[in-house]
């Protein structure tokens, strides 16, 4: 027994498993044994109407219809031997969804209790109710001062700005390319160990931070330097390799 | 009509709780009123029930309501038709969304906001952010482990909101409530597989 098209009324679903339940509902399905081969097929062919009606069906949803057609496809499995892999559900693959049903299905109850309680204390009003409830609490202006005097101040402030103009945000000109030439310059040239803060002379930005460490990934990898720590997050020193002293620049 | 017995000495302040209760822009409790009046807390708590019971017998258009701890002059829902015609416009009723988010917050507190969409199936993120615009919700503190991710928790004026004393006045929970806690206290371990 498949759905029939007009039969599907796309209420506004609160999410997958509201519409899980809707469908036990309207089926008169026992939710403690719930049918999936039939549950499944209805519920995508909601999904399907969804969208064909061009509605934005939510990921939640999809992920309820794979978990479903997971469940069946377990459901049509051969019972495998216990000697096997120790799942929580080797009885039933239904069961956590039964559990998360059940789970919802309760709060789904106690919201719609709240709501009746939200209607009921909305006939009661204090004083002063009507001014607008959703406020931005703003403190009050101290005596003497209105909004005219504030927006002085701020123009001042404004003119007075000393500080740097705002920066430029750079474009990757601090690629990964450029960093690795430059942890291999800084070391050649020191001719000793030279310690990762080095590498960043002044206050690198994230993103430098991740291309650099990244370089040093990669002259790793390639084995041309060598890095070692004192301690458990101690600086990083950085030295050549025995091997890459003879080589030109690349 | 039966006569509520006023503890004697208490009579004389009961305009002045009923100005205070006028003024008052939110619930006030037994403490408070009794700290303003410079009497015991019990004494202020019975002044505030007498009024309560005044009220209800001689059939004003307004009650003393409890809520969230405390008592809040109101007026009377029978003449909420009425009232609500001071203002165009309200507060909007809460979406599903909120109020089931606002049921798994208050029967279950505090709680994740993954706890929250673990239950509901879906994301809940924007309607936490609402909840707590609204001043219903806020947070409670931060779990242990990875992120520390925040708690969230009802708050007073949740309890405004919904017209209640404290929490102990929510609705009670279906019969499977009792079955669900148990099952949930059994198997801690098996939700941490994520």
């Amino acid at each position: 027994m498949s759905v029939a098209p007009y039969r599907i009324h796309l209420e506004n679903f609160e999410g997958p498993l509201d519409l899980l339940l809707h469908l036990i509902k309207e089926g008169q399905l026992d939710i403690l044994d719930v049918p999936i081969s039939l549950v499944t097929e209805q519920y995508l062919a909601y999904l399907r109407e969804m969208r064909r009606l061009d509605l934005d069906v939510a990921s939640d949803f999809l992920v309820m219809a794979a978990t479903l057609l997971q469940i069946k496809a377990r459901l049509l499995l051969p019972k495998q031997s216990t000697a096997l892999a120790e799942d929580e559900e080797t009885d039933d693959p239904r069961q956590e969804l039964t559990q998360r049903l059940l789970e919802y299905k309760i709060f789904k109850t106690l919201g719609a209790q709240l709501g009746e309680l939200e209607q009921s204390a909305a006939n009661y009003f204090a004083r002063g109710w009507y001014e607008p409830l959703v406020t931005s609490e703003s403190p009050p202006l101290p005596d003497g001062l209105d909004l005219q005097d504030l927006l002085a101040v701020l123009r001042r402030q404004a003119m007075q700005r000393t500080s740097a103009p705002p920066q430029e945000i750079k474009r990757a000109s601090v690629t990964v390319g450029r960093l690795v030439r430059r942890i291999l310059a800084l070391v050649r040239r020191a001719g000793r160990e030279i310690n990762w803060r080095e590498v960043f002379p002044g206050r690198p930005g994230r993103r430098e931070l991740v291309s650099g460490f990244l370089a040093l990934l990669e002259l790793l990898r390639r084995r041309r330097i060598a890095v070692r720590q004192t301690e458990l997050f101690g600086d990083i020193l950085i030295s050549i390799e025995e091997s890459e002293r003879g080589r030109p620049d690349a | 009509m039966l006569d509520k017995e006023l503890s004697p000495g208490l009579q004389e302040y009961l305009p002045i709780v009923e100005a205070i209760l006028l003024a008052a822009p939110e619930p006030l409790s037994g403490e408070r009123l009794g700290a303003i009046l410079e009497v015991p807390t019990e004494q202020a708590a019975e002044l505030l029930e007498y009024l309560r019971w005044q009220y209800d017998a001689q059939g004003r258009g307004f009650t003393v309501r409890r809520l969230a701890g405390g008592y809040r002059l109101q007026t009377r829902g029978e003449y909420a038709a009425y009232v609500s015609r001071l203002a165009q416009m309200r507060n909007p009723l809460l979406t599903t969304a909120a109020l089931e988010t606002l049921a798994i917050l208050a029967y279950m507190q505090p709680c994740l906001r993954a706890d929250i969409e673990k239950i509901r199936g879906v994301k809940t993120e924007s309607t936490l952010r609402t909840l707590l615009e609204r001043g219903l919700v806020e947070e409670v503190g931060r779990a242990e482990g990875p992120g520390r991710p925040i708690l969230y928790g009802t708050t007073r004026r949740f309890l405004e909101y919904f017209g209640l004393a404290d929490l102990r006045d929510l609705p009670a929970p279906p019969a499977e409530w009792q079955a669900y806690l148990a099952q949930k206290e059994a198997a801690p371990a098996a939700e941490q597989d994520d």
